[in-house]
């Protein structure tokens, strides 16, 4: 009797405490109806004399059409991200979210002010989604930007979507992700790229990758050293070259290879092995093209284009001090001796490693339908 | 009054009833001797009442040769006297009352105080029809109707075994029903039928009226809302439960039988599992698993995604569904827990009217009224999806008593993620699963076999191996005779 009386009691006592939850998750958890905030689809972030200027383009929803889709910008300043990110939230008629946010762009001057005031804040939110992409936005500044894409009433979210998208069908793996990014700003080994873009004509467009320095915009490659600089790592699946002749190319089936050995004065070579097919997508002349003695002249000839460019590469990285054909985690991990001696050091860098680049490839395709 | 078998007992007993015959017949011989015919009107077949028992009163040399009246009850008992084969002899007056009132006729012996009970039972019944509920394509049309006699007919006419016991007993202390237990002697537990048997034994109960009179005197978790008893509709699903080791309960006046001791994995099986090939049968019966999950979470998910963790939907879905709600003014919350008991009311609704204009009802409900609520900004187009999705989605499960379970289950769940998103939901789904592992039936644990796993049992369950897999029968059912086939 006395122990149901108590089982009884630790029922009544297990049901408080349940109501007791749901009223401190009632009351405490973030409790937001999906039709009462606004969603901020792309977050444009300028550095100003002042501070950091943020503009949100987000989907109006207070309107009450419910025909078509209407885009709104806020802006808000402050002296940094959080302060222009309360200004901003202050300023718009409802509750603002960047929980759903797909886009951040950075103007120029944002990113040679350095990325680390831009993104501390994002990087401690715990709402904002990962695989979100950052872009550099090259000669304009993201609210002007935002601005007239409202007025002009083109979807920049829609564009920058289709940058992602052809980004993610060109790439096997797409590194300007705001996870990504982060990583590389923490383990601080000199290959941070981010893709910038070209407003040209009301068009938005992806022109090649923005350097980073110490997290700070320091140059931006133009579109083909960005390519090879993908080929190089092996993240390109396809690439297209116009080589000096006029004939145009289609690269495929691309593989990378990096193997890092010791010399006999027990400095480092870099062996770097790139293969891959191609197909003659133009030849601008009449040339016969199905002759054994043009593949391979054509063939000799887009390997020179690579090992050109990654040359190019190469001495830029060394000049500089930038890990673009990202050796240095390998260093680190295998050859520590090595790595304590370049790592704060980039002088030391040329004289340490050395590079061996060879390139190999086959033409798999040249069909021609008809003249 | 005197509880002795007498003509005048029983005339003073039922003289106010104008529908009990109690008749005496004088028996034409040198002896003088007089028996009573006690029967209800409309409840015997008078042509058989005719040519069996009174032909053979009036014309039968052997009757006028009777002196006594035990001579008499002797030769219309065991000399072919009558020519009837189920008569039997009773001296227990609430035995006579109960057979008579059930249609039988008693034959009474005054002096003897003695009566002879001839079954020549007739009453209006509905033949044996195709199944409301269980109906299949591929398989047998006959179902179960209100009469016991012929519910027990149909199971023995598929099981022709002498194991097959069909033990018999009245419930009800007026209505004196006639309940059956049916059991094969060389296959289940006799423990559990002995049990059952106690439980029956001990309803103190006047009338049963309605299946639930029996149900909830015999289940074990009165307080539970999941369906502890199977029923049935099919004299095959009755007997292939049988063969089990499980035991059939037929209650007179109600058209199904009940299965007992009753699993989850039970009501869910659809006898079209066992008449269509078995890997569509399969995945056919893993999509009524997830259905009904469906059925049961996805208005709590959708309450606890738009209100709590709306990060967690994609982009373009959140937009979508922001456009969908821009002029609605209620909450996500109101919203799905006002159209599902809106979809409640069209339920009850089509049930009370008759069939053409149930459904009529439903088309105007469902189609004209949603419409206009949706074009009228009340409710939003994606919670009319939602609802609806989980509407069908339970109309899928097999048995009416878990769907009613469904029904119930996420209304709590809505009220309990709308209180607090996904942790109110979690805690409302642990609960369930938790009242589920609890739960007991006759013995058997009600998730079995999906807790204390043998890979054998888990043969019929969400996936339907061949039959010829099924070597044993159910762990904890069949202890006689656990092997099925080799």
């Amino acid at each position: 009797m006395k122990h149901s009386k108590a089982a009884h009691n630790l029922r009544v006592l297990s049901v408080i405490f349940i109501i007791f939850l749901f009223y401190l998750c009632f009351f405490q958890m973030e409790r937001k109806e999906i039709g009462d905030v606004d969603i901020v689809r792309v977050l444009g972030i300028d550095k100003t004399d002042e501070g950091y200027h943020l503009t949100a383009l987000y989907n109006d929803n207070s309107s009450g059409n419910d025909d078509s889709v209407v885009m709104k910008t806020v802006d808000g300043k402050g002296t940094t991200i959080y302060d222009a990110y309360q200004n901003l939230k202050r300023k718009n008629k409802r509750d603002v979210t960047i929980a759903h946010t797909s886009f951040y762009l950075l103007d120029s001057d944002a990113a040679a002010n350095g990325l680390e005031g831009c993104l501390d804040f994002l990087s401690r939110d715990q709402t904002v989604k990962t695989n979100s992409s950052i872009f550099i936005l090259l000669s304009t500044n993201t609210h002007d930007f935002l601005k007239k894409s409202v007025e002009d009433e083109t979807f920049v979210q829609d564009t920058l979507t289709a940058i992602t998208q052809k980004e993610s069908d060109e790439l096997r793996k797409v590194d300007n992700t705001l996870a990504s990014v982060i990583n590389h700003m923490d383990e601080d080994l000199h290959n941070l790229i981010i893709p910038y873009l070209v407003v040209e004509d009301e068009n938005l467009y992806a022109n090649g990758y923005a350097v980073f320095k110490n997290n700070k915009l320091f140059e931006y490659l133009d579109y083909e050293t960005s390519q090879i600089i993908d080929l190089a790592n092996g993240r390109l699946i396809t690439c297209p070259i116009c080589l000096s002749n006029g004939i145009g190319l289609e690269l495929t089936s691309i593989k990378a290879q990096k193997g890092i050995t010791r010399t006999a004065d027990n400095k480092l070579l870099v062996n770097l092995t790139i293969d891959f097919d191609s197909d003659i997508k133009e030849v601008p002349y009449a040339t016969e093209v199905f002759s054994s003695n043009t593949l391979s002249v054509i063939n000799e000839m887009q390997n020179e284009y690579i090992r050109q460019y990654v040359a190019a590469i190469i001495e830029f990285s060394i000049e500089y001090g930038f890990d673009f054909l990202n050796i240095n985690q390998i260093i680190a991990d295998e050859h520590k001796d090595v790595w304590a001696l370049i790592k704060d050091d980039p002088s030391a860098y040329a004289d340490m490693i050395s590079y061996q680049v060879q390139v190999s490839s086959e033409i798999a395709n040249n069909y021609v339908i008809t003249r | 009054m005197e509880k002795i078998i007498n003509s005048n007992v029983l005339k003073e007993l039922f003289q106010k009833s104008t529908d009990v015959l109690i008749r005496p017949i004088n028996i034409k011989s040198d002896y003088n001797l007089t028996v009573s015919l006690f029967c209800v009107d409309g409840m015997v077949n008078s042509q058989v009442l005719d040519t069996t028992i009174l032909r053979p009163l009036a014309t039968e040399a052997g009757v006028k040769d009777c002196k006594t009246e035990e001579e008499l009850e002797n030769y219309l008992l065991n000399c072919g006297g009558a020519y009837h084969a189920f008569g039997s002899e009773t001296d227990d007056f609430n035995q006579l009352i109960t057979c008579v009132m059930s249609g039988m006729l008693g034959l009474i012996f005054d002096n003897l105080q003695k009566a002879i009970l001839f079954d020549v039972r007739t009453f209006d019944k509905r033949s044996v029809s195709e199944p409301s509920e269980e109906g299949v394509l591929k398989g047998a049309k006959d179902s179960f109707i209100e009469v016991l006699r012929t519910n027990t007919m149909l199971i023995r006419r598929r099981i022709r075994s002498p194991y097959l016991v069909v033990e018999q007993m009245y419930v009800g202390k007026l209505s004196r029903t006639d309940v059956a237990l049916v059991y094969l002697t060389n296959v289940c537990d006799l423990n559990l039928v002995d049990q059952i048997r106690k439980k029956l034994q001990a309803i103190d109960i006047d009338n049963i009226a309605a299946a639930s009179f029996i149900e909830e005197f015999i289940i074990e978790n009165k307080d539970s809302l999941m369906p502890q008893i199977m029923y049935t509709q099919r004299p095959d699903r009755c007997c292939s439960n049988l063969t089990d080791g499980r035991i059939a309960l037929i209650v007179d006046g109600i058209p199904f039988v009940y299965v007992l001791p009753c699993q989850l994995p039970m009501l869910l099986q659809s006898p079209e599992d066992y008449s269509d090939n078995f890997i569509a049968s399969s995945a056919f019966r893993a999509l009524r698993y997830a259905t009904m999950l469906l059925s049961v979470l996805l208005p709590g998910f959708y309450i606890a995604i738009t209100t709590f963790h709306n990060q967690l939907l994609p982009v373009q879905m959140i937009v979508s569904i922001q456009q969908a709600k821009i002029n609605v003014p209620f909450s996500s919350f109101v919203e799905v827990l006002g159209l599902l008991l809106s979809f409640e009311i069209l339920i009850e609704a089509g049930l009370r009217l008759p069939k053409p204009v149930g459904q009529a009802m439903s088309i105007v409900g469902g189609l004209v009224v949603g419409q206009a609520a949706v074009s009228a900004n009340i409710i939003s187009p994606v919670v009319v999806i939602v609802v609806a999705l989980t509407g069908i989605a339970g109309f899928t499960v097999p048995n009416s008593d878990l769907a009613i379970t469904v029904r119930v289950s996420r209304f709590v769940l809505g009220i309990l993620s709308g209180l607090a998103g996904f942790f109110g939901l979690m805690v409302g789904v642990i609960f369930i699963l938790l009242h589920l592992c609890s739960l007991e039936n006759f013995g058997v644990a009600y998730l079995a076999p999906f807790v204390d796993v043998k890979s054998m049992e888990l043969q019929d369950t969400i996936f339907r191996f061949p039959i010829h897999d099924f070597k044993f029968r159910p762990d904890g059912l069949a202890t006689k005779n656990p092997r099925k086939q080799k």
